[in-house]
């Protein structure tokens, strides 16, 4: 049960780790047992579709980009095998982030020392100090909020990235992340944790609830892509200068400017809910309409003589 | 249609649905003579009411009457020379003249053909039927029935802008 | 008053075309008595109709802004969705008119199968039936390119990939279909030229001879072919109604249902505009409209060849119906083997389709969530996502 990959700093820090590990062999056992249980189901389908043509060029250069992936998934240890789950499930398996991206290593080879060459730049665990310039060669407007705020230099890269977001799982920015039991009970009080999350639901929420609003909207044809744009446009104000920045003052100043714009999108999507509306209404004339008609005609059906 | 001498099997099933109001027995010449009349004026509503979206449907969009300001390089336009471009859909000459810049809303009055800048004569001229407007837009010669309209215009440092 | 011009209008017509003649035919055809045992479900094919009428005005409305090519197709779409009025509901009556048109013409088909309507001597309005069916397809697979949307291009590529498959042929084939190696301008076009010049003639044409040899025939007795065929007077004898009015209120009910369930389709579940075609970003899990799924997911199990003819061997058995199937017998229950492979095969098709819908997506089942691989197998995320892996594992589910 390795803390490592978590780098300890402090207790706290090795208690988190210790209740993350204590799930995990449960939850690679029982992953494991499905995926055995499931062999056998597939199999029978499997031999019935033995003749099947298989697109073999692209599986094999998926299979020969995952060695890490292949043979890490199969070993016994929990710690070694886990990570490549979690990564399957995670925003970098789409993104096409793969294992060497940040542990190094030669992915192409199946022998375990050319696999684990530190000729070819490995790294088992990235260096705690290192880890925010890792994830920042893509996500660079976070690192660069990050690096001068409370907790970068200041804090000592104490909490780095991987504290909040967790590492192989890629855990999705939400505000529930700025809790005290989870992340922050080390340093920080449950008050001015409140405030935080506060400022971040009044800055992000209404910015769900326009896209959320447009995506329902959309389909129907009224227009909405002005609302989705400016949505967007918010967000990355916010992300650009109210994200990883951790100090109050900055961030309510960034909430208060967007603020004065979340009205004037607000009412773009009432009229656009207005005139979804008034479609609706229109279409019921027209369906009232049909369903009497076909009444009358049932009674006038009914009316005729029987030849 | 043509045997209804059998009034009793057809009027049996009529007095089940009691739809009709009064009159018993309940004739069923009469009731579909009704159910017509209802039909003919549903039809006739819906039919209204289906036409109604296909004319509104061929009707010119409201967003395709163009741009409502259009902005023209000042370098692109030296002196003495025109540019017509589309604004709020209609085509309009703006032209750099000796006295400043002037817009006007290109289409003739007489027949609908687009005026154009003489720089010679200093003149915009119809191609049509020899129309000639003076650079404050008043008819000069030609069977033309007025003025051209003016169209606003203001010009920063490098730009002219056509509209508000 | 009205009346009276009316009277001095028809003379009028009456004297130099003698229209009294054609008005007394359709009368006498219109009053024609269908036998007694004309249901509901005997309403599909004037539904059908309907719907290609529908299909027919909506069409051309659409034309007047639609703009058949690559880069203007996409922007025209949603300019109609978005900017003219009332252009939604134009658009919306095409899309789920198509899926409608489709649906109900596979349901007659369905009736006419079960009813042992195919058999003599009407072979040859199933054959023009089964024409129709093949030209409305054939709308259904042009039409879904047009608004050049990703779901439509890459639905498209693969859908005209499968021609690629058949023997010898095959590649010419679908050079020919796309106009070039990839879909592009010029698939468009030609698409374009196939759904709205040459589909809809070849449709008139088909409907008009199905629409007379059914008039002809008269609809299909329930009676076996080797009883003789009722006279119109012996089925009014045998209490057959006139087909106007009493079918054709019986229709007219049913095409007004349809209609309302279809508006209440489109104002609740209006079908969207995608995104605009990427030639160069392929979207996951590419799937053919739901009346291709079937035969797109059979495709999948076998190899390409075999499928291809296969697939052409099930088309032609379907066209030639009636003359394989000469068992006397039309009602269903006393042709107990046709009326189980009919089943069969509907159950076969709806599974088959099934399969493809669920195919390259997830689900929770149980609390577990499942990945649905292209055969429409399961397989729990995170255990079983390689393809490589496999093999390996395959050894020891033996054990």
């Amino acid at each position: 049960m390795s803390s490592q990959m978590h780098t300890g700093q402090s207790a706290g820090h090795r208690t988190r780790a210790g209740t993350w590990h204590s799930l995990i062999p449960r939850k690679a056992a029982l992953e494991r047992a499905a995926y055995r249980a499931r062999t056998a189901l597939i199999l029978l389908p499997l031999l019935v579709l033995s003749w099947t043509p298989v697109d073999s060029a692209e599986a094999q250069q998926t299979a020969a980009a995952n060695n890490c992936v292949s043979c890490h998934a199969d070993l016994d240890d929990e710690d070694m095998s886990l990570p490549v789950f979690e990564w399957q499930r995670s925003v970098h398996r789409p993104a096409d982030i793969y294992c060497q991206d940040c542990h190094g290593g030669n992915p192409s080879t199946m022998v375990e020392d050319e696999a684990h060459d530190v000729e070819m730049d490995f790294v088992g665990l990235p260096d705690p100090y290192d880890v925010h310039e890792l994830c920042g060669e893509c996500h660079q407007i976070q690192m660069n909020n990050y690096v001068p705020s409370p907790h970068g230099l200041e804090g000592d890269f104490w909490p780095n990235c991987m504290d909040c977001h967790s590492n192989h799982e890629v855990v999705f920015p939400q505000a529930s992340m700025i809790s005290i039991p989870d992340n922050c009970e080390d340093c920080h009080e449950q008050a001015i944790m409140d405030d935080y999350i506060a400022l971040t639901d009044r800055g992000l929420e209404p910015i769900v609830e326009f896209r959320r609003a447009a995506e329902e909207i959309r389909s129907s044809g009224v227009p909405v892509d002005l609302i989705l744009t400016q949505a967007t446009l918010a967000r990355d104000a916010y992300v650009e200068r109210a994200s990883h920045v951790f100090v109050l003052e900055k961030m309510v100043a960034v909430v208060d400017s967007l603020e004065q714009i979340y009205p004037s999108i607000r009412e773009k999507v009432e009229t656009a809910r207005t005139e979804v509306d008034t479609r609706r209404r229109f279409g019921w004339m027209f369906i009232g309409l049909f369903l009497v008609a076909a009444g009358i005609l049932w009674l006038y059906r009914r009316s005729l003589p029987d030849a | 249609m043509s045997s209804s001498k059998k009034p009793p099997g057809s009027a049996a099933p009529g007095e089940k649905s009691g739809k009709t109001p009064g009159k018993t027995p309940p004739d069923p010449v009469r009731r579909r003579r009704f159910l017509q009349k209802c039909l003919g004026a549903l039809g006739s509503i819906g039919s209204l009411m289906a036409v109604y979206p296909l004319i509104r449907y061929i009707e010119p969009p409201p967003e395709a009457e163009g741009a409502n300001r259009v902005e023209i390089d000042r370098a692109s336009l030296p002196p003495g020379t025109s540019r017509t471009v589309i604004y709020r859909g209609r085509p309009t000459i703006v032209v750099n003249t000796s006295d400043g810049y002037i817009a006007y809303n290109a289409v003739c009055p007489h027949l609908g053909c687009v005026v154009k800048w003489e720089g010679g004569t200093q003149n915009l001229i119809c191609p049509c039927h020899g129309g000639i407007f003076g650079t404050d837009g008043s008819v000069l010669g030609g069977p033309i029935p007025g003025p051209l309209t003016a169209v606003e215009l203001s010009v920063t440092d490098d730009k002219i802008i056509v509209g508000v | 008053m009205i009346r009276r011009l009316s009277n001095e209008v028809y003379n009028w017509l009456d004297d130099r075309t003698e229209i009294s003649v054609i008005i007394g035919f359709c009368h006498r055809q219109l009053t024609k008595p269908v036998p007694r045992h004309l249901n509901w479900l005997f309403s599909f094919g004037t539904v059908t109709l309907m719907f290609f009428l529908s299909q027919a005005v909506s069409g051309v409305f659409l034309m007047i802004y639609y703009e058949a090519s690559a880069d203007t197709a996409y922007e025209s779409v949603k300019y109609i969705m978005e900017q003219v009025r009332f252009g939604w509901l134009m658009r919306q009556v095409h899309t789920y008119g198509a899926n409608f048109m489709i649906a109900f013409l596979l349901l007659h088909s369905v009736r006419v199968f079960f009813y042992g309507g195919y058999k003599k001597p009407r072979e040859l309005t199933w054959l023009f039936g089964v024409g129709l069916l093949a030209v409305t397809l054939a709308f259904g697979f042009t039409g879904y390119l047009l608004p050049w949307d990703q779901l439509s291009y890459w639905g498209t590529t693969v859908g005209t990939e499968i021609a690629a498959a058949t023997p010898l042929i095959g590649e010419y084939l679908l050079i020919l279909m796309r106009g070039g190696e990839i879909i592009s301008d010029v698939t468009l076009t030609r698409f374009f030229v196939l759904h709205v010049v040459l589909l809809p003639w070849a449709f008139i044409a088909l409907v008009t001879v199905h629409l007379v040899l059914i008039r002809y025939k008269g609809i299909s007795p329930l009676e076996g072919t080797d009883v003789p065929e009722k006279s119109p007077e012996e089925l009014k004898q045998a209490g057959g109604k006139p087909f106007y009015p009493q079918h054709v209120m019986k229709e007219a009910i049913v095409v007004l249902l349809v209609l309302a369930s279809m508006i209440f389709m489109i104002i609740y579940y209006p079908l969207p505009l995608h995104e605009k075609a990427d030639p160069f970003n392929t979207p996951v899990g590419v799937k053919p409209e739901w009346y291709f799924l079937s035969s797109y997911q059979a495709l999948k199990y076998l190899p390409k060849t075999i499928g291809i003819i296969g697939s052409g061997l099930v088309v032609l058995a379907i066209c030639l119906l009636p003359f394989w199937d000469r068992t006397p017998a039309r009602h269903p229950s006393r042709r107990p083997i046709a009326t189980s492979l009919g089943i069969l095969f509907i159950v076969l098709n709806i599974a088959l389709a099934l399969l493809g819908k669920i195919s390259e997506t997830e689900m929770t089942f149980m609390g577990t969530r499942y990945h649905f691989d292209i055969y429409g197998w399961p397989h729990a995320i995170g255990t079983v996502e390689e393809p490589a892996a496999l093999p390996d594992t395959g050894g020891e589910g033996t054990e």
